[in-house]
C-alpha cells in the first residue's frame, strides 16, 4: 500500500491543522521524520496506524495520545488519510474519542469516536490532492469519492480487507514501531505462522488440504459402499442359486478374495446348468407323447362328427321331397296371377269412366233442369245439345260486354251531380254571409253618433279640471289657517297664564326685597357696631365711644342677602316682560289670521274643500274618457270600412258560383239522357240501374258457360267409356281368359305373388344344397359309429398332458434358477470389479489426503501441506533477508529456519528462527542478539519479507515501510550499511520513512518531515521534498 | 577581504616563469573504519606521506577538497590527526580546506576566521565566491574559489540572496550553477590574476562512484553536469573516492583526487594518489603522486581448500573479502579462513547456483504453480514419486480449492 496524503488536526502535540503530501516523499523513496525527542515524530506514525485501525501503533501506548491537549476545546480532532492499495484508493477520516465541553450546561461529555470512509477514483484523488488544507470543507454531497460507510465496524472491515493485514500484522511488516521492530524476529512460530499466512495468502493450500480431507471422506464412503454392494450381490446370488447353507457360508466368508469367489460362483453355475439341461430333455419327451395322444383323439372325434352330419342331411332331403307337390301348385297360381295383372288395370279404368259418365249426366240434368237427358242417347244428339249450349253462352257474353261499355258514363253522371250540389251549397253560404255583413254595416252609424256625443261631454267635463284644482288649493289654504288660528289661541292662553304667574312672582320678589332691606336697615346698627373700633368715630353718631354696640341679631340680613333679593326681583321682572311680549305677539298674529279667514267657519271650508276635490277627481276621469272615446270612434270607422270590403268580395263570389252551377247542370242533363237511352231496353222491374242490369246479364252468361262446359265433359266421358271397353276386351283375350271376371278372379296381390315366388325358390335351393352336401367326399365311406371309442382315447390324452405339464414345471423351475443364478453371478462379478476399481482410484486419494494432512506413515515429520508451503516461503524470506544480512554483518550472521519446537506445548510448524553466528559456527536464539544487531537483523527480515511478498501473486503489496528509531543503536559503519540498504530500496519501488534523531541520517537523507516544537507548546510540521 | 601573500618561509627566492604548483587531495575520512577495522594508523601514515610530499615538492598551496572527517562529530583520534596534520602542513605551505558532505561545516569551520592566513578553512557558503589569492613562487597569483559542500536546502537561500532572489532549483545542479555564476562574476572583476581554481565537493557527471561514497541524492538526482565548472584553470573535486579525471567541454582540467586510502572493497583496484597541479601560462598539467598503501584490499574466491592453499599465499596479509564456493558450507568456515587470512574482513559462502536450488529454498511463487508446489510437497515429504492417479487427485483437490477461493 502507499499513502498519498495525510491530514490531521489537534492530534497529539499538533494543535493546528497540518497536511503532509506523501506523494512527493514517495517519489524520493526515502525520507526522514526528524525532530527533537517528544516533539511528535512517532505520533505521525501513530496517526497513520490510527487512521487505518483506530488504535495507535505501539501496543504500549494508549489511545489517549490522540487527542491534542494543546488544542482548544472547540477545535475538533481528526485524521484524514488517503491511501492506495491493490483494492483501490481509499480515504478514511477518523475522529478520536474525546471529552468535549457540553453545548448546554457546564462540564464535559464524551464524544464518541467516528469514522468516514470513501472509495476514490483517480480523478477524485487528483481533486483532493489539489485542495489545500486551509480550504473550506465541502458539504457532504460535494465531497469527491464514493461514500462507503460511517460505521466503525463496517469501515474497519473494509479497510482491513483493502490493506490485507490487521493491526498486529501491519505493525510487523509495514510499520516497525519504536522498540517493537523485533517482534517478528522474536515472535513464536504460531504468531509467525498467522502473519505469514496472512501475508502470503496460503489460503489456497489450506483449502486444498481441506478438499483432500473431504475427498478422502467421500472416498471412504465409496469404498464402504462398494464392499456392501459386493456383499449384497453375493447374498442375492445365494438366494437365486438356492445354495445350501454350507456353500453359502463358504461363499460369504470368501468374499474378500475376488478370485475364489468367482470360482465358487462358476461351479454353482455349472451345476445349475446341468440340471437345466436334464430337465429340458425330459420335457421334450413328454411333449412328444402328449402330442401323439392328442392326435389320436382328434381323429376319432372327427369321424364321429362326420357320421352325424351325414345323418342330418339325409333327413333333410326326405322332408323336402315331401313338399314338392304343393310347390307345383303354387307355381301354377303365380303364372295365372301374372296374366291377370296385365288386364285388371284396364278393367278398373273402364269402371271408373263409367262412373264419371253417370256423374256428368246427373250434373247436367241439374244444370239444365231437364231430367230427360240420358247418357245412352246417341252421340250425335248429345253433340247437338252441346253446340246449342255454346251458342247461348256467346250471346250472353256479347251482351254483357256492351253493357259494360256504358259504365263510365254512369260514373260521370254521379260526379257531375256531386259537384253541382257542392257548388250550390257554397253559393247559399255566400248569400247568407252577405246578408249578415249588410246588417252589421247598417248598425254602425248609429253607434258612431253615440260615441261622438259622449266624447263631446267628456271634453267639456275635462275642461273644468283646472278650475276645480284651484278651488282645491284655496280651500286647503284656508284649512291650514284654521289650524294655525286654533293653535295660536291656545298659546295665547298659555302666555296669559304665564304673564299672570310672572306678575305674581314679581310681586313676591319685590316684597321679599323690601323685607330684606328693611331688615337690613334694622340690623345695620349691628353691622356698624361690628366695625366700631374704640376710638374711631362712629359713622352714624360720630361718637368715639361705643358703650353698647348693637349685637347682631340672629338671622340678620347681610347685604348679600339683600342683593340676592334684589336680583331675584329683577329677574322676575325680566321674566314678566318676556311673557308679556310673547303674549302681545300672539295677539297680533291671531288678529291677522282671523282677518284672513274672513268669517268662514272650519266646517264650511272643509265642506267646500271636499267638494272641490271631488269635482277635480271627476274632471280627471272625464279627461281620461276622452282619450278612450277617441280610440273607440276610430275603431268603429275601421270596422265600417272592413264590412264594406267584405260585401264586395262576397258579391263577386256569388256571381262566380252561379256560372259554375249553370255549366254543371247542362253537362249533367246531357249525360243522363244518353245513359237512359242506352239502358232502357234492359230495364226490368228488378234491375233499374245500369249496374244492376250488368249484374243480371253477367249471371246469365255464367250459367250458359257452365252448361256448355258440362256438355263438353259429358261427351268426353262417353268417348272414354267406349274406348276403355274396347281395350278391356282385347286384353282379356290376350291374356287367355274367356271373360273379364275370370281375369279378375285370377288376380292376386303383389305381396301374395312375391311370397309364393319366394317359397318356391326356397324350396328349390334347399333341395339343391342338400343334394350337394350329400355328395361331399368326407361323408363317404364312413365306418359305423359304434366302432369308435372316444372316451378311452380322451383318457389317454389326458394322462399324456398331465405328464407334459409336470415336465414343463420342472423344467421352468430349474431354468429359472439357472437364469437368476447367472444374472446374480454377473452382478456379483461386476460388483467385484467395481470394488477393485474403487479400491484403485481411492488409493491415490487416500494416500494424498493422508500425506497432506500429516497423518500418513509416509510423512514422518507430520508436516501438512500448508505448513510445508509456509515453511518454504519462510525459507524464501529468510534467504532474502540473509542476502542483506550477510552484507550488514560482514558475513557474520545468517538467519536460519529451524524445525525445532520452540516449546513443549507448541506444535511443530517449521517456522522457528535461529541466528547462525559464523564466528563461532553456532546457532543462537535471536533473542540473544544485541540491541543494534537485533535492529538490523529485524530490518533485514522485514525487508526480506517484503521482497518475497512483492514477488508473490496473491499476496499483499507492502509498498511502504516505516522504521521508528533504532538507528541510534548502530555504530557508524553499520549505520552506513543500513542507509545504503535503505537507499537501494528506493530503487525497487519501496518507500521507506525513517524516524530518527541521528545526525548522520539527517545529513544523508534530504527529504524530510520536520516536526518542530512551537514555543507555546505543541508542535508543527513542515515538509521538505521535491 | 584580505589578500594572502605567499610566505615562502625562506626556501627559495622567487623565480619568474615558474609555474604555479598546487597539491590537491580530498576525502581523507578521518575516523572511518573499514569493515570494522580502524584506519587511524593508515591515515596517519598517509598524512606523514603528505607532509613529506609537501616538503619535497614545495607546492604553493595544498587544497583539501572536503570530507576530511568521516562523521559530523568525529572521534577524538580523528580530531587529533587532523589538528596535527594541518599544523604540520601549514608550516610549509598554504593550506585551503573545505568541508565535504561527511563533515559538519560549522564544526570544521570553528574559529576559521581567526586562523592565520596560512590555513584557510572555507566553510561558509556565503564566502565561497570570495577568492583566496595564492601567489606562486614565480610571482603569479591565482585565485582559489573554495566551495564547501553545498547542501541544496541550506545553500539555496544564501545563493538566492546573493543572486538577488533568482530562483534556484532544489538540486545539486541548481546550487552549483548558482555558485559558479557568483564565482564567475567575481572572477571577471579580477582579471589580473593568471589562473582561477575552483574547489568543489560534488558528484560530477562522468565520475565513477565506488561503494563507499554516501548517497547525496536531493530531488532525485545527486550529480552535477560537468559543464558548470567550465572556464577555470583547474577544478579540484572531492567526494568520489576513485582518482579520476572528468572530461570537460572546454580546456578546463577537472579531477577527483580520490581518497588516499581504499575505503571499501570496490576500491581495491584503485591506485590511490595525490594530485600535483602545475599551471603555467594558462596551461594546466597534472601529475599523480602515489599514496602509500599500507594494506591492500583483495577479493578471493574459491573453495575452502583452494583458499587455504598456497595459491593465495600472497594475499594472506591483505584485507581480504573471501567468497567460499563450496557446495555446502564448510564447518567452522569463518575460523578457518581467519586462521589463514588474519585480516579477512568479509567472509561469505556462495555455493554454485544449481546445488543451491536443489537444497535451498524453492522459489515458490515465481516459478511454480500450486500444482507443482503440491507435487514437490509430496515428493519431499514422502520421498516417493507420485503416480498418475495421485497427481490427478492433487490436481482435482487444487481445482476445487481454487473454485472455493474464487467464489469467496
Amino acid at each position: 500500500m502507499h499513502i498519498h496524503r495525510l491530514e490531521f488536526q489537534a492530534i497529539g502535540p499538533f494543535a493546528g491543522q497540518h497536511a503532509i503530501d506523501f506523494q512527493a516523499l514517495t517519489a524520493s523513496g526515502l525520507y526522514l521524520l526528524e525532530g527533537p525527542t517528544g516533539s511528535g515524530k512517532s505520533t505521525i506514525i501513530d496517526i497513520i496506524v490510527f487512521a487505518l485501525y483506530g488504535k495507535v501503533a505501539s501496543s504500549a501506548s494508549s489511545d489517549d495520545r490522540m487527542r491534542s491537549m494543546h488544542a482548544p476545546d472547540t477545535r475538533d480532532s481528526y485524521v484524514d488519510l488517503i491511501m492506495e492499495t491493490g483494492a483501490g484508493i481509499f480515504r478514511v477520516r477518523r475522529t478520536p474519542e474525546r471529552m468535549r465541553p457540553k453545548k448546554r450546561g457546564a462540564g464535559h461529555t464524551k464524544q464518541q469516536a467516528s469514522i468516514q470512509l470513501w472509495r476514490l477514483s483517480s480523478a477524485d484523488l487528483d481533486t483532493l490532492m489539489a485542495a489545500a488544507p486551509g480550504d473550506e470543507p465541502l458539504p457532504p454531497e460535494c465531497v469527491p469519492g464514493e461514500f462507503v460507510s460511517n460505521r466503525i465496524d463496517e469501515a474497519s472491515r473494509e479497510i482491513g480487507d483493502a490493506v490485507g493485514l490487521n493491526r498486529d500484522q501491519f505493525t510487523q511488516t509495514i510499520v516497525l514501531p519504536q522498540g517493537e521492530f523485533a517482534q517478528f524476529l522474536k515472535a513464536d512460530p504460531e504468531q509467525r505462522q498467522s502473519l505469514l499466512q496472512k501475508v502470503f495468502g496460503t489460503h489456497l493450500y489450506e483449502e486444498t488440504q481441506r478438499q483432500l480431507a473431504a475427498m478422502r471422506r467421500e472416498v471412504g464412503t465409496a469404498r464402504d459402499e462398494a464392499n456392501r454392494a459386493v456383499r449384497d450381490a453375493a447374498t442375492r446370488f445365494i438366494t437365486a442359486a438356492h445354495l445350501d447353507d454350507d456353500t453359502a457360508t463358504l461363499l460369504t466368508a470368501g468374499l474378500a478374495n475376488a478370485e475364489t469367489t468367482r470360482e465358487a460362483v462358476a461351479t454353482c453355475i455349472e451345476h445349475l446348468d446341468e440340471q437345466s439341461a436334464t430337465a429340458h430333455t425330459a420335457l421334450q419327451e413328454a411333449r412328444t407323447a402328449a402330442t401323439a395322444a392328442d392326435k389320436k383323439l382328434a381323429d376319432a372325434r372327427n369321424t364321429v362328427e362326420r357320421i352325424k352330419r351325414r345323418q342330418v342331411l339325409t333327413t333333410q332331403h326326405g322332408d323336402l321331397t315331401d313338399t314338392t307337390p304343393r310347390i307345383e301348385k303354387l307355381r301354377h297360381n303365380v303364372r295365372t296371377a301374372h296374366a291377370a295383372a296385365r288386364v285388371t288395370p284396364s278393367i278398373t279404368a273402364k269402371h271408373t269412366a263409367q262412373g264419371a259418365l253417370t256423374a256428368e249426366i246427373e250434373a247436367l240434368r241439374a244444370l239444365t233442369g231437364d231430367p230427360t237427358l240420358d247418357a245412352a242417347s246417341p252421340r250425335e244428339e248429345l253433340a247437338a245439345h252441346r253446340d246449342a249450349a255454346w251458342e247461348q253462352r256467346d250471346t250472353r257474353a256479347a251482351e254483357r260486354a256492351r253493357l259494360q261499355e256504358l259504365q263510365p258514363s254512369g260514373a260521370h253522371v254521379t260526379t257531375l251531380s256531386e259537384q253541382l250540389s257542392t257548388t250550390t251549397t257554397l253559393r247559399t253560404r255566400c248569400v247568407e254571409n252577405l246578408t249578415h255583413v249588410t246588417a252589421q254595416a247598417t248598425e254602425l252609424p248609429q253607434q258612431r253618433k253615440e260615441l261622438v256625443d259622449a266624447l263631446a261631454a267628456a271634453q267639456r267635463a275635462a275642461a273644468s279640471l283646472p278650475l276645480h284644482a284651484a278651488a282645491v288649493r284655496e280651500t286647503q289654504e284656508l284649512l291650514d289657517i284654521h289650524q294655525q288660528h286654533t293653535a295660536l289661541n291656545e298659546e295665547y292662553e298659555h302666555a296669559r297664564t304665564k304673564v299672570a304667574a310672572c306678575l305674581g312672582q314679581v310681586r313676591e320678589a319685590a316684597e321679599a326685597e323690601k323685607q330684606a332691606r328693611d331688615a337690613r336697615i334694622a340690623g345695620i346698627a349691628a353691622e356698624l357696631a361690628i366695625t366700631l373700633q374704640p376710638g374711631d368715630p362712629c359713622a352714624v353718631c360720630g361718637s368715639v365711644e361705643h358703650p353698647h354696640p348693637a349685637q347682631p341679631a340672629p338671622g340678620a340680613v347681610t347685604p348679600q342677602k339683600v342683593e340676592q333679593a334684589e336680583q331675584k326681583r329683577r329677574s322676575a321682572e325680566d321674566e314678566l316682560a318676556t311673557a308679556r311680549n310673547a303674549l302681545t305677539s300672539r295677539e297680533t298674529r291671531i288678529e291677522q289670521l282671523t282677518q284672513r279667514l274672513a268669517g268662514a267657519t272650519l266646517q264650511d271650508t272643509t265642506k267646500r274643500h271636499n267638494e272641490a276635490l271631488e269635482a277635480a277627481h271627476l274632471a280627471g276621469i272625464a279627461e281620461q274618457d276622452t282619450t278612450k272615446l277617441h280610440s273607440q270612434i276610430d275603431a268603429l270607422d275601421q270596422r265600417a270600412h272592413e264590412l264594406s270590403t267584405q260585401r264586395d268580395t262576397l258579391g263577386q263570389q256569388i256571381a262566380a258560383h252561379d256560372v259554375t252551377i249553370a255549366q254543371l247542370t247542362a253537362d249533367l242533363t246531357s249525360t243522363q239522357q244518353r245513359l237512359d237511352a242506352a239502358l232502357a231496353p234492359h230495364l226490368t222491374h228488378e234491375a233499374q240501374t245500369l249496374d244492376a242490369v250488368i249484374d243480371l246479364v253477367t249471371d246469365a252468361a255464367h250459367t250458359t258457360q257452365k252448361i256448355a262446359d258440362a256438355w263438353d265433359r259429358l261427351l268426353r266421358c262417353v268417348d272414354d267409356v267406349a274406348g276403355r271397353t274396347a281395350e278391356v276386351a282385347s286384353l282379356v283375350h290376350e291374356a287367355g281368359f274367356t271373360t273379364e271376371d275370370e281375369a279378375t278372379a285370377a288376380a292376386l296381390s303383389a305381396e301374395a305373388i312375391d311370397q309364393a315366388e319366394r317359397d318356391i325358390s326356397e324350396h328349390q335351393s334347399a333341395l339343391h344344397a342338400v343334394n350337394q352336401a350329400l355328395k361331399a367326399p368326407d361323408l363317404q365311406n364312413l365306418p359305423p359309429l359304434d366302432t369308435i371309442d372316444v372316451a378311452a382315447l380322451e383318457l389317454a390324452a389326458e394322462t399324456a398332458r398331465e405328464a407334459l405339464s409336470q415336465a414343463q414345471n420342472n423344467h421352468t423351475g430349474v431354468t429359472n434358477v439357472a437364469t437368476h443364478a447367472n444374472s446374480a453371478a454377473k452382478l456379483l462379478d461386476s460388483a467385484l470389479v467395481q470394488r477393485d476399481q474403487v479400491g484403485a482410484d481411492t488409493a491415490a486419494i487416500i494416500r494424498m489426503a493422508d500425506v497432506a494432512t500429516g497423518n500418513s506413515a509416509d510423512n514422518p515429520r507430520s508436516i501438512t501441506l500448508q505448513t510445508y508451503v509456509l515453511m518454504k516461503k519462510f525459507e524464501d524470506v529468510v534467504a532474502a533477508a540473509n542476502e542483506r544480512l550477510i552484507t550488514m554483518s560482514n558475513g557474520r550472521y545468517e538467519l536460519q529456519r529451524s524445525d525445532t519446537k520452540e516449546d513443549v506445548r507448541t506444535r511443530k510448524t517449521g517456522l522457528a528462527l535461529k541466528v547462525l553466528d559464523h564466528d563461532v559456527e553456532a546457532a543462537r536464539d535471536p533473542r540473544t542478539l544485541s540491541g543494534g544487531e537485533t535492529f538490523y537483523v529485524s530490518l533485514c527480515l522485514a525487508l526480506g519479507l517484503a521482497d518475497m511478498v512483492t514477488a508473490e501473486a496473491g499476496g499483499i503489496e507492502l509498498g511502504m515501510l516505516f522504521v521508528d528509531e533504532g538507528f541510534g543503536t548502530l555504530d557508524p559503519q553499520t549505520l552506513d550499511a543500513v542507509l545504503h540498504v535503505l537507499t537501494t530500496l528506493r530503487d525497487s519501488g519501496r518507500t521507506v520513512g525513517v524516524v530518527s534523531h541521528v545526525e548522520a541520517m539527517k545529513q544523508s537523507i534530504s527529504d524530510r518531515i520536520t516536526v518542530v516544537p512551537s514555543p507555546h507548546g505543541g508542535s508543527t510540521v513542515s515538509v521538505r521534498s521535491t | 577581504m584580505t589578500t594572502h601573500h605567499m610566505f615562502t618561509a625562506g626556501v627559495a627566492p622567487p623565480h619568474y616563469g615558474v609555474p604555479m604548483r598546487i597539491l590537491h587531495t580530498s576525502d581523507w575520512h578521518l575516523g572511518r573504519t573499514l569493515h570494522g577495522v580502524d584506519l587511524t594508523e593508515h591515515h596517519s601514515t598517509y598524512l606523514d606521506h603528505l607532509v613529506d610530499v609537501v616538503v619535497s615538492e614545495r607546492p604553493d598551496a595544498v587544497l583539501v577538497a572536503g570530507d576530511v572527517y568521516d562523521r559530523a562529530i568525529p572521534a577524538l583520534r580523528a580530531v587529533e590527526l587532523l589538528s596535527d596534520a594541518l599544523s604540520r602542513l601549514a608550516a610549509h605551505t598554504q593550506v585551503i580546506l573545505t568541508p565535504g558532505n561527511h563533515d559538519s561545516a560549522t564544526r570544521l569551520g570553528f574559529l576559521s576566521d581567526a586562523l592565520h592566513e596560512r590555513l584557510v578553512i572555507q566553510s561558509q557558503v556565503s564566502r565561497s565566491w570570495r577568492p583566496i589569492t595564492i601567489t606562486g613562487s614565480g610571482g603569479d597569483s591565482a585565485l582559489v574559489y573554495a566551495l564547501p559542500y553545498l547542501d541544496p536546502d541550506h545553500a539555496r537561500p544564501v545563493m538566492a540572496d546573493a543572486l538577488d532572489d533568482v530562483h534556484i532549483h532544489r538540486s545539486h545542479e541548481g546550487v552549483m550553477t548558482a555558485a559558479l555564476d557568483l564565482i564567475t562574476r567575481d572572477r571577471t572583476t579580477r582579471p589580473e590574476h593568471a589562473a582561477s581554481i575552483v574547489m568543489a565537493h560534488a558528484f560530477v557527471v562522468g565520475g565513477e562512484p565506488s561503494d563507499s561514497e554516501r548517497d547525496i541524492t536531493v530531488g532525485g538526482v545527486q550529480s552535477v553536469p560537468s559543464g558548470v565548472f567550465a572556464g577555470h584553470s583547474y577544478v579540484a573535486l572531492g567526494h568520489l573516492h576513485g582518482p579520476q579525471r572528468i572530461s570537460m567541454p572546454d580546456a578546463t582540467v577537472a579531477r577527483y583526487s580520490g581518497s588516499p586510502l581504499a575505503m571499501s572493497f570496490s576500491e581495491r583496484n584503485h591506485v590511490k594518489s595525490t594530485v600535483l597541479v602545475e599551471i603555467e601560462n594558462g596551461v594546466t598539467r597534472t601529475e599523480l603522486l602515489d599514496a602509500p598503501v599500507p594494506r591492500p584490499l583483495t577479493d578471493v574466491t574459491g573453495t575452502l581448500e583452494e583458499l587455504l592453499s598456497p595459491r593465495f599465499a600472497e594475499q594472506r596479509h591483505h584485507w581480504v573479502r573471501a567468497a567460499v564456493t563450496d557446495p555446502l558450507r564448510p564447518q567452522q568456515l569463518n575460523q578457518r579462513i581467519r586462521e589463514v587470512f588474519p585480516h579477512a574482513l568479509v567472509i561469505t559462502h556462495q555455493p554454485p547456483a544449481t546445488t543451491r536450488a536443489a537444497n535451498g529454498p524453492l522459489d515458490i511463487a515465481k516459478v511454480r504453480s500450486p500444482h507443482q508446489v503440491a507435487h514437490s510437497f509430496i515428493t519431499d515429504v514422502t520421498d516417493h514419486a507420485l503416480t498418475t492417479a495421485e497427481d490427478a487427485v492433487l490436481a482435482t483437490a487444487i481445482e476445487r480449492a481454487q473454485a472455493t477461493e474464487g467464489s469467496r
